[in-house]
């Protein structure tokens, strides 16, 4: 969806349209998603934080859109001012609670997850290139398909055809090594 | 809470709340503002005894004070909207420092030699660069009261614009006081005490515009 088409929506949402507000909120809720996730560390269920935190702001300020402007940069710049608040509070919070205190707490959580991580690995490893470079791509880095396209230098639905054949190969592996 | 609750929760309620328009309500704060501040130095110091013959010089101070006021209100509007382009209108608003720049060494350069540490100094401490910033202060907390209302996403700018404005009002009331008559005095102590107050408020701005 594009700005006029998000501007669209937008306009009919401040007119009173429930339905055309809700199409907008959810679309600006998928661009956000990936916007987050590419800045974040935290993973995403700290991006998706974030998401919620500006579709609420979106909304509690919707009356600064300016419907002569472009709405993209109107969201756009939220979004920048909520990452960068964000930011500012980790980094606050950082010096008051040194991470060496937690050690223990994770040290166990992450060595499984190392141990699944290797295994997942190992399994997609058996698979032809194309079909494990795009189940990373999409889900594990959560790359968008349109993203994994472009970065492999392939179709989207190359992308998705791929995919599905990489999982069903994948779960046919799992199944040999159960057995 | 799950995103898409969260979205047909917010979808309820989409219609525009219809807020005032931001000019009216700036002029309104910024008037309060200044109104504050006249008042506040009149009870305090009261008029200077001679106000009706120096009316000129008052009218000097009170304008060159204006100026800085005057060119803080529209980047204070266009910060107070996400997205907005504000760069053409932080260089007029801050361009102001320059002009009185460009005055203060003009009017330096204009008196005679041996007058220029009176031109300068006006006689004594600068007295207006400790009463202006406070008297700023109430300015500056309105301003910041308006701010909040609206939606600044560069909050050390906002800051900044908001005690640009704030110490332009607060001269502007000084003006009213002020008994040294010396156009370098006005463009350097002036000038430097408003831009105290556009660094207090770009320090205070960040924490105290968060939204």
């Amino acid at each position: 969806m594009n700005e006029a088409d998000l501007h669209a929506l937008m306009v009919r949402a401040l007119g009173g349209d429930e339905r055309a507000y809700q199409t907008f909120l959810e679309q600006v809720a998928g661009h956000l998603r990936p916007y987050f996730r590419r800045r974040l560390f935290e993973g995403p269920d700290q991006a998706e934080d974030l998401v919620q935190e500006v579709l609420i702001a979106v909304h509690t300020k919707r009356d600064t859109f300016d419907a002569s402007l472009p709405v993209t940069a109107w969201l756009y710049a939220i979004a920048r001012f909520k990452l960068v608040d964000h930011f500012r509070r980790v980094k606050r919070r950082g010096t008051q609670l040194p991470i060496d205190d937690f050690d223990d707490l994770f040290s166990t959580s992450d060595v499984e997850a190392g141990t699944a991580r290797r295994d997942l690995d190992r399994l997609l490893d058996q698979l032809p290139p194309k079909q494990r470079d795009v189940i990373r791509m999409v889900k594990i880095d959560d790359l968008s398909v349109r993203e994994a396209a472009e970065r492999g230098g392939i179709s989207e639905s190359d992308v998705k055809v791929s995919i599905h054949r990489g999982i069903k190969a994948l779960s046919r592996l799992i199944n040999k090594a159960g057995a | 809470m799950q995103t898409d609750d969260l979205i047909r929760t917010l979808s309820h309620d989409a219609r525009r709340k219809h807020t005032p328009a931001p000019v009216r309500t700036l002029l309104i704060f910024a008037g309060a503002a200044l109104a504050i501040c006249v008042g506040v130095i009149l009870l305090a110091e009261g008029a200077r005894p001679d106000f009706a013959d120096a009316i000129a010089f008052v009218g000097m101070k009170a304008g060159v004070s204006a100026l800085f006021a005057l060119g803080a209100l529209p980047l204070a509007l266009a910060l107070a909207k996400p997205g907005r382009r504000a760069g053409v209108w932080a260089v007029l608003a801050f361009g102001m420092f320059v002009v009185v720049a460009v005055m203060a060494a003009t009017a330096v350069g204009m008196a005679a030699p041996d007058a220029r540490m009176q031109a300068v100094t006006g006689g004594g401490f600068p007295h207006n660069l400790i009463v202006i910033p406070i008297l700023a202060v109430p300015a500056g907390i309105v301003l910041f009261a308006w701010l909040r209302r609206q939606a600044p996403t560069r909050l050390m700018l906002a800051g900044a614009t908001a005690g640009l404005l704030a110490g332009g009002l607060s001269a502007m009331a000084y003006a009213l006081v002020c008994p040294v008559d010396s156009l370098a005095f006005v463009a350097i102590w002036y000038g430097l005490a408003i831009a105290i107050c556009a660094g207090v408020g770009a320090i205070a701005g960040r924490w105290a515009l968060r939204w």
